[in-house]
This record gives C-alpha cells, sequence and structure tokens, in this order.
C-alpha cells in the first residue's frame, strides 16, 4: 500500500484586524491508500480547516494557507492552478459534510445533483449521467431509484440526504474521501447504517477515507489510525487500539476518560455518586496562545519545561507518535513541578486507576 | 441521603398532544402530527429519569408539556399528587373516554339520533368539567392563571442551545435574576448576593455578573443557563438535551455540576437526550420512546443489561461504543423511522420489528410490567 | 460541590462588559462609507439646527430691487488707499438691463444708508443713493431717512446724519463708513428700541464673520442680530437671489430645518407604529395579523406618489404652515409603516420560538412583558434599519409636495418649494443658479441612503462566535 496523501508543516492561519487565529498550525501526517484515518478533536482544534485545506476551500480572506506542501499522488496540491484543483475536488477527492440539507442545493432534484457532478468530471450527457445516477442511488441503498431521481432533497429524510451526498460523492470512484462530522446530525439508528454503507463501499473500492469527528466511538469502530488533535496541532498519532488501549497524551487520556462508560456501577463503595473524570479548564483563546504547550495550563503532568517551550511530535513506539515532553528521554531527570491549582483538582486522579476502574466495570 | 425517596413528585397520565400540519405546500388537507400519543409516567423525588428516543419520538414535546410551555389536549399532569384527587379524576376521566370512543364509533358508522349525538356530547363536556374542578389544585393543565404562575416556581427549564436560550441584550445578572424579582421573592442586595452564589455554583466568575452572553463559550453559557434554573429552588427541572450541543470534555463537566448540584440542592431531574451513554450514566430511571409512545421502562443497570423491547434492543445494538474491541451483534433496523403524521396502526414499531405477529398491527400494545420489573409495550418480547 | 468540577475561566472575557450596541458601534465605524454620509448628515442637520446664524439673512427677507441676482463674485484682495490687503469684498450691483435682468455695479460715487435693528420683525431701509451730484445725493438720503424713521427734518437726529453725510463726502477713502446712533424710540408700550445706522461711501461690500445683519432670536434663547458670515452692509449674496430678491443661500438653509427634519420626524413615528403593528402581529398571529397584515399589503401596493396627493389633496388647502408641515408628516409616515411592520412581523414570529423566550414563559412573565423585555429589543436593529432606508423617500416626498404646491408656501421655505420656479424653462435657462436646492436634495439623499447601508451592516447578521 503507498501513499497516497502527504501532509507536511501545514499551516492555516485567518487574518483578522489584529490579530490572526492560528487555526492550523504546523501538521504532518500521511494517509496510505485504502486506510481509514480518524481526526478527532474538539471544537476549535482545527481538523475541519485541516480538510479544508486539503480541499482548497479556505475562505481565502480571512484565512490563508501560509505554509506547507500537500502532496497526493506526487503532486503538491498547494501548487497547483485552480483549474487543476477543480480537476481534483469531486474526482480524485470527495467530501462530504455535516448538515446535508444544506449542503444539497433545494431547488434541484437529487438526480440533477448527482448528474451534474458526471457531467463534470466525467465528460457524460445528461442523459448517460442520469442513468448513471439511478444505479449509483441503488448502491448507496436507496430503492426505486428511478423515480427517486426526481425528488427534492426537503423531500428526504436525513439519513436519505446523506446517502444522496454519499452516493454524489462516489460517482467519480475517488481514491480519497474525507467525511467531515458525516453523522453527527443523525439518528443513532441511521448513523450506524451510514457508517455501514461507507465501509462497505470502501472494501469494495480500496478507497483511503479520512474521517472528521469529534464522537470517539465512531473513531473506536470505523477507523484504523487515529490522529487526536488540540488547539491546530496534532498532539498524537497511533493506531487505533494502542491509542484506546494505552493513550499516551494527557489530552488523550482525559477525552477517553471524559466519555461516561455504559453499564458502570453508579455509586462508589461509599455510597457516593460517581463523577466522570473531565479536564478542567477550557481551550486558550486562540488569539494569544501561551508560551510552551498549549495544553499545559489544562494538564495534569504539566512539568516546569512545558511552560516555556512546544515539544515536538516524536515518534515513541512502533508507529506512535505523541507531542509530549513526558516522552522524551531527557525528562525522565526533571522534577516534576505542575501547576498547584491543576493538582488540586484532580486529587490524585490517575490514568492508571481510570483504566483499572473501566477494566473492573467490564468484567462484570 | 443515597436512595431516591419514594415520593412521588409529578404524575404524567395519558398525554396527548397532536399538532395540526399541512399535507403540502398548496394543499389544504389538514393532517394531524402526533407527538405525544397517550404516555404516562411517574416521577420519584430526587431522582433522574432519562427520556431517550431517536428523532420525531415526542420526548422534547413531553418536557414541553411539563414545563407547562404547550398545552396538550388530553392528559393530567400533577406536581405534587394526592392519591385521592387522582383517584376521583381518574374515574371521571376514565368514563369521560369511554364516552368519547363511543362518540368516534357512531361517527365513522352508527345509529344514532342528531339529539343522541347532543347528550353525549353534553355529557362528555359535563365530565371534563368536572373532573378539571375536582383536579385543579395539583394538575398543572387545569390550573388557573394564578396557581400557574406559583407552580411554575417549582418546575423549571434547561434548553439544548446554548446560543439561543439566553437573551443577548440581557446582561447575566438580570438573566439570573428575572425569575426571583418576578415573585418578588428577592430583592435589592439580596438578590445580588442571591446571584453571585448562583454564580459560584456553577462555576463562573463573579465578575460574569455584568457581562453579556455572547462573551461567553458554549460551556459557560449552559451553566448560566442552569444557574437560571436554580435561581427559584425549584423541586423539578427538565433538562432538555443540555449537553448534546457541548464538546466532550465539557460535557463532562456539565454532567458532574448536574450531579453535584442535585445531591446539593436535592433536585430531581427529567432527562431528555438522544445520547445513550450521557442518558444512562446520569439516570437512575429510563424511559424509551419511539414515535410518541413509551415502549420500555426500566432503571438504568437493567436497561442496558437487558433490553426488553425490540426497538430497545436495535437502539442499543446501534450505539457505537467507545472500545474498539467491543463486538456488539448488530441488529440492523430496516429503513426509516415512518412519518409521524401517519403512524403505523397498532404497535407503531411493527413496520420494523423482526418479532412481529398479526395482533402487532392491529392492536397498540399496553405498556405494562413483566417479570423482571420492567415495563414494557410489546405483544411478542422476544426471549430473554 | 467538589473542586473538580468548579472550572477557573478567566479566558476569552474580554476587558470590559460590551454591550451589543457597543460591538455594532464599533463595527460601524469601520465602515467607510456609512461614515462618509453620517458626516454629510451631521453637516447638514446642523445646519439646519443653526440656519439663522448661518445665513447671512433672514428667510422672507428680500430686496425686490434685485430678482435674479447672480452668485455675488468676492474679490480677495483690497487695493486701498493704505496699499493691497486681505479684505475680501463684493460689489454692490443694482440692474442694469432690464429686459435682460443683467446686472451691474452701482457708481463708486454712491451712498448708502443702511438701519441696523435689533428686534425682530422691524422693517429695515436700504437708501441707495446713485445720483451724481453730492446734493441730490443728500436730497434722496434725507427723504429715505425720514421716511423710515418719522422723524422731524429739523431733529437733531437728522442733523447728526446730514454732518456724517458731509464727512462721508469730503473724506479720502473711497470706501469710507460712519456709524450713526440715532435716539432710541420708545414704543407705545414703553419699550425702547434703540436705533442705529450706516452711511457708506463707494460700492462696495466688505465681507466679515459675525457681520450685523436682520436680527433674530438664536435658538429660542436670545435675540442678536449678528450672523456667522456675510456684510455689514449687505448686497452679498453666496448662491444668488430669487424672483423676489431674497437670498437663495438664505432661503436654503431656512428651507432645509423643513425639508430634513420632516424625514426624521416621520421616520420617529414610522418606527414606533411599524414596531407596535408588526409586533402584535407577529406576537398574537391568526385574527390580528390577518386584519393588520392585509392592511398593510393594500398600503403597499398602492403607488406610493398618487396616495400621498391624494391622500394630500383630500384635506383642506387652505391651512397655516405649522398645520401643513404636521399634516405632511402624518402622510409621510402613514405610507412609510408598513414596511417597517412588515420586517418587524417577520423578525417577531422568528424570535418568537426562541428558547430565550419560553424560557422566560417558565419564569412566570405575562404576554406583554415578554414582548417588550424580550422580543421587542431584539428587533430594534431591525427597525432602525427599515426607517434609515426610508428617510429618503420622505424627503422626495415633501419635496414633490412642495413643489407642486401642496405642501409649504410661501413665505415659508423648502427645497421642494425652492425648485417649484425650475418649472419655467426660461428661468433656469438664463439663472441656472436656482436649482441648487436640487443639488442638496440629492446630497442629502445619498448621505441617508450611505449612512442607511452602514447602519445595516453594521446591526444586520446576528453574531454567533
Amino acid at each position: 500500500m503507498g501513499t497516497l496523501l502527504d501532509i507536511q508543516e501545514l499551516r492555516t492561519y485567518f487574518f483578522l484586524p489584529g490579530y490572526a487565529v492560528r487555526a492550523v498550525d504546523g501538521i504532518s501526517f500521511t494517509v496510505q491508500e485504502g486506510e481509514t484515518l480518524g481526526i478527532v478533536g474538539e471544537s476549535g482544534c482545527g481538523k475541519s480547516q485541516t480538510s479544508m485545506s486539503i480541499m482548497r476551500l479556505v475562505p481565502d480572506p480571512p484565512g490563508k494557507i501560509i505554509q506547507g506542501s500537500i502532496n497526493f499522488e506526487g503532486r503538491d496540491l498547494l501548487k497547483i492552478s485552480e483549474e487543476e484543483m477543480r480537476s481534483v475536488r469531486g474526482n480524485d477527492i470527495s467530501m462530504i459534510f455535516q448538515e446535508p440539507m444544506t449542503s444539497l442545493n433545494p431547488v434541484l432534484t437529487i438526480g440533477f445533483q448527482i448528474a451534474e457532478v458526471l457531467m463534470l468530471h466525467r465528460g457524460l450527457s445528461l442523459l448517460e449521467a442520469q442513468k448513471e445516477a439511478a444505479s449509483l442511488l441503488s448502491m448507496v441503498g436507496i430503492s426505486d431509484s428511478e423515480e427517486r431521481l426526481k425528488e427534492y432533497p426537503f423531500q428526504l429524510s436525513g439519513g436519505l440526504r446523506q446517502r444522496v451526498m454519499i452516493a454524489i460523492a462516489m460517482a467519480c470512484q475517488p481514491k480519497l474521501l474525507i467525511a467531515d462530522e458525516p453523522t453527527t446530525a443523525l439518528d443513532v439508528t441511521i448513523q450506524a447504517q451510514i457508517l455501514r454503507l461507507i465501509r462497505k463501499l470502501q472494501d469494495e473500492r480500496n478507497m483511503a477515507t479520512m474521517f472528521i469527528t469529534h464522537d470517539l466511538a465512531v473513531i473506536a469502530n470505523f477507523t484504523q489510525r487515529v490522529i487526536v488533535m488540540y488547539a491546530g496541532v496534532i498532539v498524537e498519532d497511533s493506531p487505533v487500539l494502542s491509542l484506546f488501549r494505552k493513550p499516551l497524551h494527557p489530552y488523550s487520556q482525559g477525552l477517553l476518560g471524559s466519555i461516561p462508560v455504559l453499564n458502570e456501577a453508579k455509586r462508589t463503595d461509599q455510597g457516593q455518586r460517581r463523577h466522570l473524570y473531565t479536564i478542567p479548564g477550557s481551550l486558550p483563546d486562540p488569539k494569544r496562545f501561551p508560551k510552551g504547550c498549549r495544553f499545559a495550563s489544562r494538564c495534569p503532568k504539566a512539568m516546569k519545561q512545558c511552560w516555556e517551550a512546544e515539544p515536538e511530535l516524536v515518534e515513541v513506539e512502533d508507529g506512535r507518535k505523541v507531542r509530549c515532553f513526558l516522552y522524551s528521554p531527557e525528562v525522565r531527570t526533571n522534577p516534576t513541578v505542575s501547576s498547584p491549582e491543576v493538582l488540586a483538582q484532580f486529587g490524585g486522579k490517575t490514568w492508571k486507576a481510570e483504566v483499572q476502574r473501566r477494566e473492573k466495570a467490564a468484567k462484570q | 441521603m443515597n436512595q431516591p425517596q419514594k415520593e412521588t413528585i409529578l404524575k404524567v397520565q395519558r398525554l396527548k398532544k397532536y399538532f395540526p400540519v399541512k399535507a403540502g405546500a398548496f394543499s389544504t388537507k389538514n393532517l394531524i402530527l402526533k407527538a405525544v400519543d397517550e404516555v404516562s409516567f411517574d416521577m420519584y423525588r430526587g431522582e433522574t429519569l432519562g427520556l431517550v428516543g431517536e428523532s420525531g419520538c415526542g420526548k422534547t414535546t413531553i418536557g414541553r408539556c411539563v414545563a407547562r410551555l404547550y398545552q396538550p389536549d388530553e392528559g393530567r399532569i400533577y406536581l405534587h399528587p394526592q392519591q385521592s384527587i387522582v383517584e376521583t379524576v381518574d374515574l371521571l376521566d376514565l368514563e369521560r373516554l369511554s364516552l368519547v370512543e363511543e362518540l368516534e364509533q357512531t361517527r365513522i358508522g352508527g345509529v344514532v339520533t342528531k339529539k343522541g349525538l347532543a347528550d353525549l356530547q353534553k355529557k362528555i363536556t359535563n365530565l371534563k368539567t368536572q373532573a378539571d374542578e375536582a383536579a385543579k389544585t395539583t394538575d398543572l393543565l387545569s390550573m388557573d392563571t394564578r396557581a400557574l404562575k406559583e407552580a411554575r416556581k417549582s418546575v423549571q427549564m434547561i434548553f439544548q442551545d446554548p446560543w439561543a436560550s439566553l437573551n443577548p441584550h440581557m446582561i447575566v445578572k438580570d438573566i439570573i435574576g428575572e425569575g426571583p424579582k418576578e415573585y418578588g421573592i428577592q430583592r435589592g442586595m439580596n438578590l445580588d448576593r442571591w446571584v453571585m452564589e448562583l454564580l459560584d455554583r456553577v462555576g463562573l466568575p463573579a465578575a460574569a455578573a455584568n457581562r453579556y452572553p455572547h462573551e461567553f463559550s458554549g460551556g459557560q453559557r449552559q451553566r448560566i443557563c442552569i444557574a437560571r434554573a436554580l435561581a427559584l429552588t425549584p423541586q423539578l427541572v427538565v433538562c432538555d438535551e443540555p449537553v448534546s450541543a457541548l464538546d466532550v470534555s465539557i460535557q463532562a463537566q456539565v454532567l458532574n455540576l448536574l450531579i453535584s448540584l442535585q445531591e446539593d440542592f436535592g433536585l430531581t431531574f427529567l432527562f431528555i437526550a438522544h445520547d445513550l451513554s450521557v442518558v444512562e450514566f446520569i439516570s437512575d430511571r429510563m424511559m424509551v420512546m419511539y414515535l410518541g409512545r413509551a415502549v420500555e421502562t426500566s432503571n438504568s443497570e437493567q436497561l442496558y443489561g437487558n433490553p426488553r423491547h425490540p426497538y430497545t434492543q436495535s437502539l442499543l445494538s446501534a450505539v457505537p461504543v467507545a472500545d474498539p474491541e467491543y463486538k456488539s451483534e448488530e441488529i440492523l433496523l430496516e429503513g426509516d423511522v415512518p412519518s409521524p403524521v401517519n403512524p403505523p396502526s397498532g404497535c407503531t414499531f411493527h413496520t420494523r420489528c423482526r418479532y412481529k405477529t398479526e395482533i402487532c398491527t392491529q392492536v397498540r400494545p399496553i405498556l405494562e410490567k413483566d417479570k423482571n420489573g420492567h415495563k414494557i409495550a410489546c405483544h411478542n418480547p422476544p426471549n430473554d | 460541590m467538589s473542586t473538580q468540577d468548579t472550572a477557573i475561566l478567566r479566558e476569552g472575557m474580554t476587558e470590559k462588559a460590551e454591550s451589543i450596541w457597543n460591538h455594532n458601534f464599533r463595527r460601524f465605524r469601520k465602515h467607510t462609507l456609512g461614515k462618509t454620509g453620517f458626516a454629510i448628515l451631521l453637516v447638514l442637520y446642523l445646519s439646519a439646527l443653526f440656519a439663522d446664524f448661518l445665513s447671512p439673512y433672514s428667510m422672507s427677507w428680500g430686496d425686490n430691487r434685485k430678482p435674479y441676482h447672480s452668485p455675488s463674485p468676492v474679490s480677495l484682495l483690497y487695493q486701498g488707499p493704505d496699499g493691497t490687503s486681505l479684505r475680501p469684498y463684493t460689489y454692490e450691483f443694482r440692474i442694469d438691463n432690464v429686459a435682460l435682468r443683467t446686472y451691474a455695479p452701482v457708481p463708486e460715487h454712491t451712498i448708502r444708508a443702511i438701519s441696523y435693528e435689533s428686534r425682530l420683525g422691524v422693517n429695515d431701509m436700504r437708501v441707495v443713493a446713485t445720483d451724481p451730484t453730492p446734493a441730490r445725493r443728500r436730497s434722496t438720503i434725507r427723504t429715505g431717512v425720514i421716511r423710515h424713521y418719522r422723524i422731524a427734518p429739523d431733529s437733531p437726529d437728522m442733523q447728526k446724519v446730514l454732518w456724517a453725510l458731509e464727512e462721508l463726502e469730503a473724506s479720502p477713502d473711497p470706501d469710507a463708513r460712519i456709524f450713526i446712533e440715532l435716539d432710541p424710540a420708545v414704543s407705545t408700550a414703553g419699550i425702547e428700541n434703540a436705533r442705529s445706522m450706516v452711511l457708506v461711501k463707494g460700492n462696495k461690500n466688505f465681507l466679515s464673520f459675525f457681520s450685523r445683519g436682520i436680527p433674530y432670536s438664536f435658538l429660542g434663547l436670545f435675540e442678536t442680530n449678528r450672523h456667522f458670515f456675510g456684510s455689514d452692509t449687505g448686497g452679498y449674496f453666496p448662491l444668488g437671489t430669487d424672483t423676489g430678491g431674497r437670498d437663495l443661500f438664505s432661503r436654503l438653509l431656512h428651507g432645509s430645518r423643513i425639508s430634513l427634519s420632516v424625514g426624521l420626524v416621520g421616520a420617529f413615528i414610522t418606527i414606533i407604529v411599524g414596531l407596535l403593528v408588526g409586533g402584535m402581529a407577529g406576537y398574537f398571529g391568526g385574527f390580528i395579523d390577518n386584519i393588520l397584515m392585509r392592511f398593510s399589503e393594500v398600503l403597499i401596493s398602492i403607488p406610493s406618489i398618487y396616495l400621498l396627493f391624494s391622500l394630500r389633496a383630500a384635506l383642506p388647502t387652505d391651512l397655516s404652515s405649522t398645520e401643513v408641515y404636521m399634516i405632511i408628516i402624518l402622510i409621510l409616515s402613514f405610507l412609510g409603516w408598513p414596511s417597517v411592520a412588515r420586517v418587524i412581523r417577520g423578525q417577531v414570529l422568528s424570535i418568537k420560538n426562541e428558547d430565550f423566550i419560553l424560557s422566560a414563559r417558565t419564569m412566570g412573565l405575562s404576554n406583554m412583558k415578554i414582548i417588550i423585555r424580550h422580543v421587542l429589543p431584539s428587533t430594534l436593529s431591525y427597525a432602525i434599519i427599515q426607517t434609515t432606508l426610508l428617510i429618503p423617500g420622505y424627503i422626495l416626498g415633501e419635496s414633490a409636495l412642495s413643489l407642486l404646491g401642496l405642501g409649504i408656501s410661501e413665505p415659508q421655505s423648502s427645497w421642494g418649494l425652492m425648485l417649484a420656479v425650475g418649472r419655467n424653462f426660461r428661468v433656469v435657462n438664463d439663472f441656472p443658479f436656482v436649482l441648487v436646492p436640487g443639488f442638496f436634495i440629492f446630497l442629502a439623499i445619498l448621505a441617508w441612503n450611505f449612512f442607511g447601508d452602514g447602519i445595516r451592516d453594521a446591526l444586520d447578521p446576528k453574531s454567533k462566535h
């Protein structure tokens, strides 16, 4: 399996009067052919802007990709002309979005919207395109596809609209599918159907997929490798199993700890109501990131040097990269100095204790 | 205080809420959307009842009916119900409902005189008036305006969208203090002190009091909403998807906050959400809804450990678990949720149920206890 | 409550509490076009406010010996007996050719006698003696002064005047002048009236700031006869005169009071009516909504110009100026409120179901309190936008009415009224400066449109961070 997409030091900044927002601040990762990559992070971490940058859909004022290279099949997407980029979009790289109602044109039939892509990229005539569109609709599991071609988006339910979006994205057999929160707006049962559909299409076509989401459960079940983003940088890059078994970065640990676990005892042995593990504080102001590691103000393991310099993304174990001073060799010798406020809030809870608790719960 | 006391604080009976909708853009036909189709449940002091279901199941509508933002078409919502009143009203209501049923039958095809019809109507109206009269001290739906205003102090609500639930033109202090000021509970210095205390309890700095909502993040705004809901020291708080719009880590903070406040203030929560793991975490008991009807009620551990209703089973199996090694048996449901405007006959779930039988298409199942203590509404529940 | 749950939230909060209005004001400041519009409007409205101070003459004073006087040419440097100096002046003109109505300066030997009144409403004296010989000039002036002041030919005042005249004639300075104070007159009510006049030699009118002129009441506070700029001896017409010899510039400024204020007052009434009607229709819905909206649609569908004229014509034409002014405002507001009401109704409909309104209901607030405290403040910005876009139409409406004689009439002044002469092609052809009011109408409308654009861009999008 070769490398399909290779991103190096991508930086996308938003220039507003008086300040700049560093939405994507130096990220590098690769996507292999046929691989499913998940990008997880909370709002403000830059994951959506990453996908927008890949597709070069960043709104030009005020945003700008100021640095980096996006190598797709040997070409740097940031260096080709807009016309060449247009032949890439929808053709080699497709995207599906979160809100199917707003990403489908409400005044055109769905048949026309699918056909449009076919006519543009594969040069089919309208009739040929419509026939192909019908077969695409059945491929995504919509019955009576001939009839459905004439329907408008508002006549379909959320799940069906999302299937139409997938059909449009699949029409030109892309090599990479970027799915930006594709199921957040859908009901649970519909979500399951859509995710299974995407997986089926992936298997059939050996298509690479980038899942962008904040839902860790989706990540756990549908991806092979995960990138965790925080405040515009990658903090952890790891295969999915290792991430869930042993998250390395304190932010990943905190994130995984905050999810309520099913079927766990509600009260401790002392009868106290159990609380969730939380990451204190909130995202720092994107206008003024503090010096040093961006997570330091919320990290229970922050050391003195975390406040002074930003760590690099280094490879730790096989295939796992992390951006944290805890994993650099010099660190072992430095004393641990954490911000006392943060320590007090944690009251001694550690990830190890959390893992133990979960294992106990799973046994019941 | 570890176990919730078994005092019934809210009793909902036979709640119905229908909305008239237009069939199409130019059609004059008026269809009826049965958002809530005869739902009954109780809530006990100090507990959290979780209400789950997918979109269109009616859970939000129930929440708004309890907070008296909608006027239901039928049913009773008792706040601090008294057994004797409930029984009296029940008798009257059931009698009336059977007469209404009769009326419907005769309209469809029966032989009755015009006078007979009018008599029936009059009897029905009389029964309604009698029942309302008996119920009006505790029933939120038949209370007069003044009693209702008093009752509102006891039932408060937290909304889903933190961006839309705060008036952008008012400062936080006024937003939180509006309730107590309206009821004259506190004024001036006392009010300020109370607002500051609330802000502290929900984890916001005192400086927040003079700011405008747009200066805060989503999680902080939700805390302001919680403070506002607590300002009148209610007994029951309806939480309508309070964490759905928040990030995972903020979600955890707010959930923890709700749990602490429940302990400190002795609150009862009606927690409405679609994220099953969140609801399971915070609720003592849960009720699963489908197309306006309750299909299963149980306490949370049992519901998850041993779901009995076929819909609950497939719902739970569809929830992805945040563990890559967890293998769930995938019970896939076919098709989409049917439209609540034209629900299937009998059991509304029968179109997607793999255990359906003849009777399921004709007769609506009643929510009743089975041998495990769950309450389910199913003619043919799958075996354990 | 465990400390773990208390989040320390200092980040993300600005230094000072910033209300929505502050926020929007900051946005407006970035809008260049809007600021330009605002600056122009500020100048126009302040000029209207201080119209009597800023204009050299009063609204209705006219020298009927100077009809269609062209704008006075100003020379900056004065060649006097003491050499050249910076003393701007203009010539005193008189009609040269009656048929063609052309003007030429009066001869250099002219003597003029001009009175200064310090009380409102008193006629002034302006005797221009262009006779070739001093004796004839003396006679002209004597007659004029006696007639105006009603003093006896041999009274001490008259002696003073004649003496001053002799001094003036003998003076080597070709543009000399002498100020004379006569005995104050006592009116029947026992009020003293100061009487002063000036005798001027030569044919120049010197310009200065804070010159003496026709008395007026400054903002209703006190009476004065000082004007911002002009000539102590009159005869200076910055934009020329109209058919009655009235200074166009002064009439322009006084007329701006009416033309500009009609728009503002009308807008104020329109907002109030629009908010009420739209608010009620939107909040209560149903039958009320139906009735109100159908009625407003009827009003909108009638062409506004025709409606304007029909409404005005339906009312009596012989009304006092103030009454006409009020009626014009009322008619214009009547035409304008439907569009505001519709916008407000739309806003109310969308706000009505917002969660914060529902929350107010759970707090036990009554409908009226909810409308006033929660719904209407959110609609205010739209009301303002909609109304500022109506004002240009109001200005035009008033101009149209006055142009056709249905609005403001003589002796008041309004821009539309001043343009009425424009209907005569010959006049426009020969004296194009009478169309200046048209330019100012254009300027005012443009400025309001720019300002309205700026306001709309600043207030419109609801910002969600």
